[in-house]
C-alpha cells in the first residue's frame, strides 16, 4: 500500500463522510466511511499502515465534527492495527469472514468512542444502539465495496494476462 | 511464543500513538470551552483540508443537483414535446374537420337551393394515368347514381358525368377535361351554342363556334341542356382564348371553373326535386 493510496483513501473517506452528512444528517448513525477506509487500508496493507491511517483518520474526523481532537483516533488506531494484524495472519478474502470482521472492527471503534465520550463527559454523538447500526452499515458497504473492487481487479488482471499470452503467441 | 521484532515495533508504535492521542485529548479537557493552543494549531493545520473537502463536497453536491435537474429538465422536455406533437396533430385534425365542415355546408346550401335532387359523394380516387380524365366516387347505384348522372362541384360548377360501370357503392365520373367528353354548351354573352370537349390537360375547347361569332375573352360558358344529359344553365368555366382558323369554326379554349384534380366532395344530380317532378305513378320508386 503506497503513501499516495493511503492519502487518497483517507481523502475519499472524508469527502464521502462530509457529503453523506450533508445529504442525510443521520448518516453517522448508520455508516462511518472513515472507519471503513481505515479497515480497508488495513486489509490491503500492514498493521502499521492500518494504525497510522486510523490515527490520521481519527484526527480528520474530529477536526471536521467539532469533537475533542483525538477521541476518534484512539478507536480507529486500535481497529486499524487489529484488522491489519488479523489480515497478516489470516488472509481475509471470503465474504463469510469479511462481514463479521468489518462488523466487529466497526463495533469496537464505535464502542471506544462512546466510552471515551462518557469518560470525558462530552455530549455524545453516538449512542449504544449506534454500535449495531454503524457496524451493520459498515459491514454491508465495506463488503460490497471490496467485492466490487476485487472483481474489477481480477478482470483487469485477466485482460492483462490474455494480452501477454497474445504477445507471446505472436512472437 | 516469542514476539518477532516487527510485531514488537508495531505494538510499540501502537502504544506510542495511543499515548499521544490521550495526551492530545487531555490537553484539551482542562481548557474545554476555551480554545487551546494545541486545538488552534491542529485546527489551523487541518483547515486547508477542511476547506478543500467542503469545496469538494459542495462541488459534488452541486454537480449531483445539476445532474438531477438536467434529468428532470430532459424528462419535462420530452413530455412537452409529446404534448406539442399531440396538440399539432389535434390542430391539423381540427383544421381538416373545419375544412370538411365548410365544404359540407357549401354542399348543403347548394343542395337546398338547387331544383335538383343531389347525392353528395366523396372522391375516393382518380385516374392513375391522367387525373384529368376520370375520378371515382363513393356512391353508386344503391344511392340512385346511374349512368350519365351529371356531377357538379360543391359550388355548383360542372365536373362531368357518371359513366359505366356503376357499382352499388362506387361510380366512375368522366371529367369534362377528358378528351372524349362532350358537353352541349352555350356562351353566356354571345348566346352561341357549341360543344365543349376536354383537351386532356386540364383545359377544354369549344367546337362548332362559327368564325363570324365574336367571342370575348373571359366569357362565361354554361351548359345548354341540348345534350339531354346535363341540366341547362350549369356554369362550366370561362373562355381563355379564341381565334379564327382556316375552317369555318373558331378555336376557343375554356378554363374550367373548378380545379378538377383537387376535388374532395362532389354532388351527383340524381333527379329533380320531388315537388318539381311529375307525380309518381304506381310501381315507380321514389328517387
Amino acid at each position: 500500500m503506497s503513501f499516495l493510496g493511503v492519502v487518497s483513501g483517507l481523502v475519499i473517506g472524508l469527502v464521502a463522510q462530509v457529503l453523506l452528512g450533508r445529504l442525510w444528517s443521520h448518516v453517522h448513525q448508520y455508516l462511518n466511511p472513515l472507519t471503513l477506509v481505515v479497515i480497508i487500508l488495513a486489509l490491503r496493507g500492514s498493521p502499521t499502515a492500518g494504525m497510522l491511517s486510523g490515527s490520521i483518520a481519527g484526527f480528520m474526523q474530529d477536526a471536521f465534527s467539532a469533537q475533542v481532537l483525538g477521541v476518534s483516533s484512539v478507536g480507529k488506531t486500535l481497529v486499524g492495527y487489529a484488522v491489519g494484524a488479523v489480515n497478516a495472519r489470516f488472509i481475509v478474502r471470503s465474504t463469510v469472514f469479511l462481514v463479521p470482521l468489518i462488523f466487529f472492527a466497526s463495533a469496537v471503534e464505535v464502542a471506544i468512542s462512546i466510552l471515551l465520550d462518557r469518560i470525558l463527559e462530552i455530549s455524545p454523538v453516538l449512542y449504544p444502539r449506534s454500535i449495531l447500526t454503524v457496524s451493520a452499515g459498515n459491514a454491508l458497504a465495506g463488503t460490497v465495496f471490496i467485492k466490487i473492487t476485487e472483481r474489477f481487479k481480477n478482470r483487469r488482471n485477466s485482460a492483462a494476462s490474455i494480452a501477454r499470452l497474445g504477445e507471446r503467441t505472436s512472437i | 511464543m516469542t514476539m518477532t521484532l516487527a510485531r514488537r515495533r508495531e505494538l510499540t508504535l501502537l502504544l506510542v500513538l495511543q499515548i499521544a492521542h490521550l495526551i492530545v485529548i487531555s490537553g484539551q479537557i482542562p481548557a474545554h470551552g476555551r480554545t487551546t493552543l494545541l486545538e488552534t494549531a491542529i485546527f489551523r493545520a487541518l483547515s486547508p483540508f477542511q476547506r478543500a473537502a467542503a469545496v469538494g463536497a459542495s462541488w459534488i453536491s452541486r454537480t449531483y443537483r445539476g445532474y438531477v435537474w438536467l434529468r428532470e429538465a430532459s424528462a419535462e422536455n420530452a413530455r412537452l414535446r409529446r404534448e406539442i406533437e399531440t396538440a399539432r396533430l389535434e390542430l391539423t385534425r381540427s383544421r381538416a374537420d373545419k375544412g370538411e365542415l365548410d365544404r359540407l355546408r357549401q354542399i348543403l346550401r347548394l343542395a337546398e337551393s338547387w331544383p335538383y335532387q343531389v347525392e353528395p359523394a366523396l372522391v375516393i380516387g382518380s385516374d392513375s394515368l391522367n387525373p384529368m380524365k376520370t375520378m371515382f366516387i363513393n356512391k353508386g347505384s344503391s344511392s340512385g347514381v346511374r349512368q350519365n348522372s351529371p356531377v357538379v362541384s360543391p359550388e355548383g360548377f360542372l365536373v362531368g358525368r357518371i359513366i359505366t360501370p356503376v357499382a352499388p357503392s362506387v361510380a366512375t365520373v368522366q371529367l369534362i377535361t377528358d378528351g372524349e367528353a362532350s358537353v352541349g354548351v352555350i356562351l353566356a354573352t354571345s348566346r352561341t351554342y357549341a360543344v365543349l370537349g376536354g383537351m386532356g390537360d386540364g383545359r377544354c375547347s369549344l367546337r362548332y363556334v362559327p368564325n363570324i361569332v365574336e367571342v370575348a375573352a373571359d366569357e362565361e360558358v354554361l351548359t345548354s341542356g341540348l345534350d339531354q344529359i346535363y341540366p341547362r344553365g350549369v356554369f362550366i368555366g370561362r373562355v381563355t382564348s379564341s381565334g379564327p382558323t382556316s375552317s369555318v369554326f373558331k378555336e376557343v379554349t375554356v378554363a374550367p371553373a373548378v380545379q378538377l384534380n383537387r376535388l374532395e366532395h362532389v354532388l351527383v344530380i340524381i333527379g329533380d326535386k320531388p315537388q318539381l317532378t311529375r307525380p309518381s305513378t304506381p310501381g315507380e320508386t321514389e328517387p
